[in-house]
């Protein structure tokens, strides 16, 4: 995966939509994923999920504060410039 | 003298006198009365008072003398030892409400809460409503903002010292919306609030701690300033959630206290009594039982003191380490005084006589179980990290540091804002274990080193059972074979943290093997100690019991009775 914001939104609204059970159009990235019915739960999994793709450590209240797939994604790549 | 007891306890346990003493103010028959008319008893907290309690509750840099979890527990325990409803009704709810404060905002409110505390005012820790338990994030108080004011408005019920309290600490709703981010801690000074919307709840009575004052008020249009929020707007949650993970391994480490009256009132009673032509107390199978007990004490001991030490050491880690620690150690100390129950017999449910105190303490230490926190909830709470801590701990990750098992080492000071949602996995005290076996064991512990590569066994058939569990699956609907999964693995916490403090222990009792023997035994069965290690327990039991020393780790002497006697 290579860092940009269009793939790391890509590839998360394709995750946040498998954990939903729905198809990626369905998702409105600038919408809090709890509108989506998004539970703490599941913001633990994607968060699990970006640190194994990406190798990085993430804050654990960042879904809390970040919970549109836009708002995370933003986070995600200045993490990953950061890294760089 | 061990480092983990400080020495103020003796100056504690001065002030509380003889509890045998049938004229101590604060002896047990003046607790067992105070009891009866199920009030506070009245010359307990001014001893405490005396004693400036709640100082151990404020940190050092407000001026208190909170720089160790494991004193202050230390502390606590002498106060259980005579009376629970003392501890708890007298220090615990300003405790967790301090806990709170500190963790939310470190300035001008904290400070403001530190001298009343200092000044033994109370803080009341207003976060329950009946319909909603322990389901937080379904509290339906609201503060609602109104220019620069709050206003407050819904009902909090059951909450200890609610009435008498000069703060409230209270969780509301600041925002309708669904989601973490909606519910805020707002800090209510009594004296500065108008009174003309608040209505006092009659007051709720309890089977146990009936002397603990339970109440209730509802707030209609009650106006605060917007000030009044502790931390940022919308971080209630967070907040609470991490100072819970101190207050749920403090407040059932501080209960063992409780246990070990109950156990020398057994031991009392039943060396008194003539059953069969002989001394009760020489029944093989009362032996046994007592001995089972006191293992039992040693281990709920010796898991509380990794978890207290793992909120200085690994704070990342423990939210997990909490759970475990209120889910393992509560369950020991109810099913052992269920089992002094049974020798007991008739004496267990006597009100009267020289037993008396058991049947308060059997109510007494129930809560640990439910109160605060439930035991379920802190299942729950372990369960969604488990595919995580398995994948990324269990087997291969970085070992605690040796601290985490050594009583004696000095300890950081606790630092709030390192305590995190969740660990991300990370387990020190699990991976602990196979770092252990890498290391070279004396020839003298090839029994226990086999016990410990039973649990690596355990660990790893554990690791890959949760490794592919859906976390998303592991929430309030999970299948009840998960829940299996969450009591093998707290379990193994409690096993890997009795067997540590031994390994670190220089205290010889503890560095001898017979209490491991007898705390690992117990962890999965209910069967009588194989001979020789009920006997040297059995030995040192009796000692203790003579010699009025605890029966915890500490081993320490209690109250002495030659400076009480009259």
């Amino acid at each position: 995966m290579t860092p940009g914001t269009t793939d790391v939104r890509t590839w998360l609204t394709e995750r946040v939509a498998t954990y939903l059970r729905r198809t990626p159009e369905e998702i409105d990235t600038s919408l809090p994923m709890t509108d989506y019915g998004l539970d703490s739960l599941t913001a633990l999994a994607v968060s699990a999920d970006i640190e194994d793709e990406f190798g990085l450590v993430l804050p654990p209240e960042i879904t809390w504060d970040n919970p549109s797939v836009d708002g995370l994604s933003r986070i995600i790549d200045g993490l990953l410039a950061e890294a760089k | 003298m061990t480092t983990f007891v400080p020495r103020r306890v003796d100056d504690l346990e001065r002030l509380l006198g003889d509890p045998a003493d049938p004229t101590n103010p604060v002896g047990t028959r003046a607790v067992l009365e105070a009891d009866e008319r199920a009030e506070m008893l009245e010359a307990g907290e001014k001893a405490l008072h005396v004693f400036g309690l709640n100082a151990e509750f404020v940190p050092p840099e407000y001026g208190g003398r909170l720089t160790r979890v494991d004193h202050l527990v230390e502390v606590m325990r002498a106060v259980h030892r005579r009376d629970p409803a003392l501890a708890l009704g007298y220090g615990a709810s300003s405790f967790i409400a301090g806990v709170n404060i500190w963790t939310a905002s470190p300035g001008e409110q904290a400070a403001r809460v530190a001298r009343s505390l200092l000044s033994g005012g109370r803080v009341a820790v207003a976060f329950h409503e009946l319909a909603h338990g322990n389901d937080m994030a379904g509290t339906e108080f609201t503060a609602a903002a109104d220019g620069a004011d709050l206003l407050l408005n819904g009902r909090k019920e059951v909450v200890t010292n609610i009435r008498r309290a000069q703060d409230l600490l209270v969780l509301a709703r600041t925002d309708p919306r669904p989601g973490p981010r909606s519910h805020s801690l707002v800090l209510v000074d009594r004296a500065s609030t108008p009174g003309a919307g608040i209505r006092d709840l009659p007051r709720f009575l309890s089977v146990g701690m009936r002397g603990v004052q339970l109440g209730g008020l509802e707030f209609t249009g009650v106006r605060v300033p917007a000030t009044a929020v502790l931390g940022p707007t919308g971080a209630g949650l967070e907040i609470a959630l991490k100072a819970l993970q101190i207050t749920r391994t403090a407040l059932p480490a501080m209960a063992t206290g409780g246990l070990d009256t109950a156990l020398r009132t057994a031991i009392a009673h039943l060396s008194s009594r003539t059953l069969y032509g002989g001394a009760a107390i020489d029944i093989p199978h009362v032996r046994s039982v007592l001995v089972g007990v006191f293992a039992d004490l040693l281990r709920a001991e010796a898991i509380s003191a990794v978890g207290i030490r793992a909120l200085h050491l690994v704070p990342g880690s423990a939210s997990v380490y909490s759970a475990a620690v209120k889910y393992a150690v509560s369950k020991v100390l109810l099913d052992a005084m269920d089992r002094l129950a049974e020798l007991l017999g008739a004496h267990f449910y006597l009100r009267g006589g020289p037993t008396a105190i058991f049947q308060k303490l059997l109510r007494d230490l129930a809560p640990v179980g439910f109160g605060h926190i439930a035991r379920a909830a802190c299942q729950m709470s372990v369960l969604p990290q488990l595919p995580l801590l398995a994948r990324r701990s269990w087997l291969t990750g970085d070992s605690a540091p040796a601290d985490l098992f050594a009583l004696d080492a000095a300890l950081p000071a606790l630092r709030y804002d390192r305590l995190a949602l969740h660990a991300a996995g990370r387990d020190p005290l699990a991976a602990s274990l196979a770092a252990a076996l890498d290391e070279p064991w004396d020839s003298s512990d090839r029994q226990l080193r086999a016990v410990a590569e039973t649990d690596l066994a355990e660990l790893t058939s554990l690791a890959g059972a949760c490794a592919a569990l859906p976390m998303t699956e592991l929430g309030v609907d999970a299948p009840p074979e998960a829940y299996d999964l969450a009591d093998r693995y707290i379990a193994l916490l409690g096993r890997i943290s009795c067997l540590q403090v031994r390994r670190h222990a220089t205290d010889p009792f503890l560095a001898d093997s017979p209490w491991l023997l007898a705390a690992l035994h117990r962890s999965h069965r209910n069967t009588p100690l194989a001979g020789a290690v009920e006997d040297a327990l059995h030995r040192e039991l009796l000692d203790r019991f003579h010699s009025h020393r605890s029966f915890g780790l500490a081993a320490r002497t209690l109250t002495l009775r030659e400076e009480n006697a009259r």
